[in-house]
């Protein structure tokens, strides 16, 4: 466990806690669920799902791109797991370290630590660690070199990255925001590759992936995250996570599911 | 005080409130990342593929994608125009389909496209074994790289073609088959485009297919020429394109 600074509480920490718990308190509300599901219905959910399924069910080559290590888990995790589990060969490069957290020390070895382990509960094939500032990715000027390296040395058939749109983009983390429009530039650059690329975390969905075989493998590995766990309890943090997919499923015909934006 | 002898004010505020919310409708249509779509668009057309482009009825091909056709044919695809039925439901003249029929031989040429007329009722499109017999005879004879299609959900949210959202449907329930094939299906006349064809530069030609179908356009010719290009620029608001056609690309 890391050690504490104990000069000051760590008010973040706290703040987010109330935050977190308020929301879900808030989002089990059957109502207020509902309208989050309209707000984030695909125009066509039939035809996302089919998508979603399209894309999962074959063998790819795929690059998952993420800012701090429990991103991916979050976002894409389901999704991540059911094209492991068709068989494709995951390659998994997580930026920064998300070493930065109000008062803790030394996160970045046990971060590391806990991607791994989720890594190996999912099946990915590799996790890089490209070690870059956390907080500090739109200042840093490898970003584009690095991720256009990761792009040319595993040579994709689909990515997958932040939307720098996000839920709401005033309110958009700037790692995620520098990842998504870093992608993006190399997408426009790049666009005879014949890569698909796809955005998670986006609000503007177009891609329904149905995980409800997955959800239990997905809320594993969310949980391997042990360091991220001290927002919400172990029930609480599996009720979000079933809530969120609730409400990206929506009225699709699935249970549970993940939205995914495809750029191209 | 004296009280006005007619009420404009309402009006004024009724047509407000309709053109305020016609334009969040239209903001809301547009392509989420449109300088994005606008490259899909130029790598569709840029290619050489064998295209199949389905239509329920003539004259629907050359509205919602002729620009689009036009283009691929220019830069070397086969294209092939297929249309299900004859329209004759359209007026009540006599033999209407066999008209209509030769005004689509007459926009294929324009756009520089093959075209296989079937025979399907118009009006009773629906899926079915009949439907999907066409669509089987069609791939066995075009072998498609590139799938053309009426968006499943239709432009509109009220009030659309049963026909169309039968074409739709059904090629939707192809989906699965034909990409494993390698095939790229795209539907036309869909909502919220992820793909913009930027088809400035053969628009006078699109406008011309679109013409040919003289027994369906009512009104004068500067109508049918502001028309187009109004429905034309729906999706161009964010993109350095004057006309554009907007695809879905389903994977």
């Amino acid at each position: 466990m890391p050690e504490q600074v104990r000069a000051k509480s760590d008010r973040t920490l706290q703040a987010k806690r109330a935050i977190f718990s308020t929301l879900y308190r808030a989002g089990e509300k059957a109502w207020l669920e509902g309208l989050a599901e309209r707000f984030m219905a695909p125009d066509n959910p039939p035809l996302a799902l089919a998508q979603g399924e399209l894309l999962v069910r074959s063998p790819r080559r795929v690059l998952a791109l993420t800012a701090h290590p429990d991103d991916l888990e979050f976002f894409a995790g389901g999704t991540l797991r059911r094209l492991a589990l068709a068989g494709s060969r995951i390659t998994a490069v997580v930026l920064s370290d998300g070493e930065k957290r109000g008062n803790w020390r030394d996160l970045a070895q046990q971060r590391q630590g806990e991607q791994r382990e989720a890594a190996r509960l999912q099946g990915y094939d590799t996790v890089t660690f490209l070690g870059l500032p956390d907080f500090g990715l739109p200042e840093d000027p490898r970003l584009e070199l690095l991720v256009a390296r990761a792009w040319d040395q595993v040579a994709p058939e689909v990515i997958l990255a932040f939307d720098p749109k996000e839920l709401l983009p005033q309110f958009a983390n700037r790692d995620h925001k520098a990842l998504g429009r870093t992608v993006m530039d190399l997408a426009r650059a790049r666009f005879f590759s014949g890569a698909q690329v796809y955005f998670y975390g986006t609000h503007h969905p177009d891609v329904l992936v149905d995980i409800t075989s997955v959800m239990a493998d997905k809320l594993r590995a969310v949980k391997a995250h042990q360091s991220q766990m001290v927002y919400l309890d172990e029930a609480e943090t599996d009720g979000v996570f079933q809530l969120m997919g609730r409400i990206m499923a929506g009225r699709s015909g699935a249970t549970y599911a993940e939205s995914l934006f495809r750029l191209m | 005080m004296e009280r006005r002898s007619d009420p404009t004010l309402p009006w004024l505020i009724a047509g407000g409130a309709v053109a305020a919310a016609w334009l969040v409708w239209r903001r809301m249509q547009q392509p989420y990342y449109p300088s994005v779509a606008l490259h899909a668009g130029l790598e569709l057309v840029s290619r050489r593929h064998r295209v199949l482009a389905i239509g329920p009825h003539p004259g629907d091909l050359e509205f919602f994608c002729g620009g689009t056709l036009r283009l691929l044919a220019q830069n070397g695809s086969a294209v092939t125009m297929a249309v299900l039925s004859r329209g004759e439901q359209g007026t009540n003249r006599a033999n209407i389909g066999e008209i209509r029929t030769r005004e689509a031989e007459e926009s294929a040429t324009i756009l520089g496209a093959n075209l296989i007329q079937l025979d399907l009722p118009d009006g009773a499109i629906r899926p079915g074994p009949d439907l999907e017999h066409a669509l089987d005879e069609l791939w066995h004879r075009v072998r498609p790289d590139v799938v053309l299609a009426f968006d499943p959900k239709g432009p509109l949210p009220l009030g659309n073609n049963p026909d169309h959202l039968a074409l739709g449907a059904a090629v939707l329930a192809r989906s699965r088959r034909a990409v494993s094939q390698g095939e790229r299906l795209y539907f036309y006349a869909a909502r919220q485009p992820n793909v913009l064809v930027d088809m400035t530069e053969v628009f006078p030609e699109k406008l011309n297919a679109v013409r040919a179908h003289r027994s369906h356009i009512y009104g004068p010719d500067g109508a049918v020429r502001s028309y187009l290009q109004c429905a034309s620029r729906l999706f161009s608001r964010r993109v350095p394109a004057v006309y554009t056609e907007g695809f879905f690309r389903l994977i």
